[in-house]
């Protein structure tokens, strides 16, 4: 009998610990998973996957207390009973990881300085449906359809890079096209289809595209939207990824 | 056969064709045909019978995040069904055996997305299926190995902060595939691939750029960043040669006092040349968004009787509560009906289809705004049924408090500009119903309360039945002409899809996809306290009459 309490009352704090997160879920469902926050048991929502994250206790109070400014992260300080935030944050605790799952951690980038940011919006520009990323991926932005240019080589003149890897794809029954090579076994074939302003990764059984060395595609083609003083800014960025 | 007779035979067939929004054996596109009608020709399973209908096989597809929002397409027996993490598969409609499956890798991490992985259905032409991936790809695999055959990255999914959750629309020889982002700092678009090769033909920016038309109904540079996505499925007219897509909300989602204007082509229909992408119409239904109020759902094109002769309309439900009838030919307003009791954002809708006394959030300021941000309808979509000329609809009343916000803006970043927070309507409860309009008149025929909510989309049959499901599992028949409950199974699983009616070898089935999940998913327990909880899963369900049952 006496073995068995003590079992019981070593057993209790972490009894504790549990029936206030068992709580924090009850509040997390009705105060933090509601339509467009985040999701049910800390999946993702328009707010951020809270499973796997790594904000320690305090980090996750402060938060849920005063809000993240000018962010859609509300402050429930004086929504919520004190009570409440605890059991929250407790379940909260419960979701945590080690993978980095936050949004800050995501997207740890550095911050371009102030001399190649325009370089960088430019190079990623949203308004030329994403410029130089629909080919090239830096700095977790766009996408990575040529994957063995070298940043560092510092081009200086964006117009003539030479791309003797572009070949020309001549499927059967259909026009040739230029095309990076992306994947070549017995199996399949799969190429870049360059001659879309949105590169398209085509696969083709061996016997149903022909691929010769050489293309007329240019490099000066993929830049023509930019003016010389934007290729010039481009450079600027590109210079400093590379550094 | 002689030539004259060919002729005739084509031209009957055309005839027949005309105006006919159903589906037949197949069910060929995401609203069943390019009209959306979600409306079954067949009959085998009728009022008499329905009671009888039994279950022909279940499919678990394996995955198992945020539920099952897909509607399969049809064709020739074979459905086709794709899943939350962009997997796709091949069923035989008979059986159910798995004739092939195909696993999108994503390229990126998509769990930080906002508005999650999840998945609404497939495109199916040109021997190809195409899917839009939770990372911003459109895919096309071959319809009889699911081999990928091309793939295109729509745009940086991180960049963007969009991604693609709907079906593709397979129409003439192209894809088109709209894009989430609505409540991100974005510029939305709408984007057509080449269908057999996936080369771009063109894209339409949903927020004219410098120097077009209707630029200047935004201030500053926040059209770079004003929402307008495209993420539901639209429509399209074959014969005024039209695809019709919905616009959604402008971004910052409650906030407008930055972006003062009618930030066209925010909260809009618009009227698209295929070919071209090149604007034909458009018609706002809400300038200078602050409510989160998409444009976005099903556009239902039918042939009514308005004012004493037939014309060509096209009737939208919006979340705002109405039901917006448009000629589709010319995009002129025609009327605009309220489908839910509680809305308080407007007085109403003139006779010109202006809004009259909008009510709006204020920074720092609460107010009680009804319907919610999710809408009287979301995106679950209603069926017309040509037998009994009505418009079935799943409608929830439901109320939030906003509160506007000044929000920093960041490419891709989220950009609600305000929050939300869920209420009951003033002196009522949280309460969801299907509901019956004449098509024409917008009358209000029955309508069917139900334990909580609907959040799956309604299908309707010439069997003179609607289907739909309910979050505690329940896939159910009604009486089309009366709203009477008459056949109904527990699936086990919340329902959160679109359910459709096929025929192999002259046997008729009805399929529903099955599993709990999504943003608003989410929130059913805090909606509901103390409800029968809606489970998680992920399976098709596919009915049938016994074997020689009539």
């Amino acid at each position: 009998m006496m073995r068995t309490l003590l079992l019981l009352a070593a057993a209790l704090p972490v009894c504790a610990q549990d029936a206030t997160a068992v709580r924090g879920e009850k509040v997390f469902q009705t105060t933090c998973s509601v339509p467009y926050c985040h999701g049910s048991g800390g999946t993702a929502g328009r707010a951020p996957k809270l499973i796997g994250h790594s904000f320690t206790s305090a980090e996750l109070r402060n938060i849920v207390f005063n809000g993240i400014a000018n962010k859609a992260m509300p402050a429930f300080g004086a929504q919520l009973p004190a009570d409440d935030i605890s059991a929250v944050v407790s379940y909260v605790m419960t979701l945590k990881g080690s993978a980095p799952a936050t949004a800050s951690q995501a997207v740890s980038v550095r911050a371009a300085p102030a001399e190649s940011k325009e370089g960088k919006a430019l190079f990623f520009d949203a308004v030329r449906m994403g410029g130089c990323g629909r080919c090239h991926e830096l700095e977790k932005r766009g996408s990575p359809v040529v994957s063995n240019w070298n940043v560092a080589a510092g081009f200086a003149d964006l117009r003539s890079i030479n791309v003797r890897d572009v070949m020309t794809a001549q499927p059967v029954g259909e026009s040739a096209f230029p095309a990076l090579i992306a994947e070549k076994s017995e199996k399949r074939v799969r190429v870049f289809d360059l001659s879309s302003p949105l590169p398209v990764l085509r696969t083709f059984a061996p016997d149903a595209v022909k691929l010769t060395e050489g293309s007329t595609w240019k490099h000066s083609d993929a830049v023509r939207d930019y003016t010389d003083a934007e290729l010039a800014e481009i450079a600027k960025y590109l210079q400093w990824v590379a550094k | 056969m002689s030539v004259a007779r060919v002729l005739a035979l084509v031209a009957l067939s055309k005839l027949l064709l005309a105006g006919d929004g159903a589906t037949h054996a197949d069910w060929p596109s995401y609203g069943g045909t390019f009209a959306a009608w979600r409306h079954s020709a067949l009959k085998q399973i009728d009022t008499g019978n329905v009671k009888n209908l039994i279950p022909a096989w279940v499919f678990q597809t394996g995955d198992y995040e945020n539920g099952l929002q897909s509607t399969p397409i049809a064709v020739d027996g074979i459905l086709y069904l794709s899943t939350s993490n962009s997997w796709a598969f091949a069923l035989d409609g008979a059986t159910g055996r798995l004739l092939w499956e195909y696993h999108y890798k994503f390229a990126t991490d998509v769990r930080m997305l906002p508005y999650g992985n999840q998945n609404r259905g497939v495109a199916v032409s040109h021997g190809l299926v195409f899917m839009g991936t939770a990372d911003n790809h459109l895919v096309a695999l071959d319809q009889k190995t699911g081999q990928e055959v091309w793939k295109v990255n729509i745009e940086d999914s991180r960049q963007c902060g969009c991604n693609t959750t709907g079906a593709p629309l397979a129409i003439k020889d192209i894809v088109v595939a709209g894009v989430t982002g609505g409540d991100s700092a974005h510029r939305g678009y709408l984007t057509a691939f080449d269908a057999k090769t996936g080369r771009l033909r063109w894209r339409f920016y949903t927020i004219p750029g410098p120097g077009e038309p209707g630029h200047d109904t935004w201030r500053g540079d926040t059209w770079k960043f004003g929402g307008g996505s495209t993420w539901m499925t639209g429509s399209y007219d074959p014969e005024l040669d039209l695809l019709y897509w919905g616009v959604g909300n402008a971004s910052s989602d409650l906030n407008g006092s930055k972006r003062k204007g009618d930030n066209l082509y925010t909260a809009s229909i618009v009227a698209l040349n295929p070919d071209t992408g090149k604007l034909k119409w458009h018609f706002q239904e809400v300038p200078n968004d602050v409510w989160d109020f998409d444009a976005a759902f099903e556009q239902i094109l039918v042939d009514l009787p308005i004012g004493g002769r037939t014309r060509k309309v096209m009737l939208h439900p919006t979340k705002g509560g109405y039901i917006w009838m448009l000629d589709r030919a010319t995009g002129e307003f025609l009327k605009a009906w309220p489908f839910a009791k509680n809305i308080n954002w407007v007085a109403g809708i003139t006779e010109t289809g202006k809004l009259a006394g909008r009510v709006e959030p204020a920074v720092g300021k609460s107010a009680m705004i009804c319907p919610s941000v999710a809408g009287a309808k979301n995106w679950n979509q209603g069926a017309y049924s040509p037998n009994t000329g009505m418009l079935y609809l799943p409608v929830q009343e439901l109320c939030n408090d906003l509160v506007a916000r000044d929000e920093e803006v960041a490419e891709g970043g989220a950009f609600t500009g305000g929050n939300w927070f869920m209420k009951p309507p003033p002196g009522g409860k949280i309460e969801g119903y299907i509901a019956a309009f004449d098509a024409a008149t917008g009358e209000r025929r029955w309508s069917v309360p139900v334990t909580t909510w609907i959040m799956a989309s309604i299908l309707s049959t010439e069997g003179g039945l609607v289907f739909t499901g309910d979050p505690e599992g329940n896939f159910f028949a009604l009486d089309a002409r009366t709203g009477a409950r008459l056949w109904s199974f527990q699936t086990g699983g919340g329902h959160r899809g679109s359910s459709i009616s096929y025929a192999i070898d002259g046997r008729q089935y009805v399929a529903t996809p099955t599993g709990w999940g999504s943003l608003v998913g989410a929130a059913h327990q805090a909606l509901f306290p103390g409800a029968p909880s809606a489970r998680p899963g992920s399976a098709l369900f596919v009915f049938k009459l016994p074997e020689g049952a009539k």
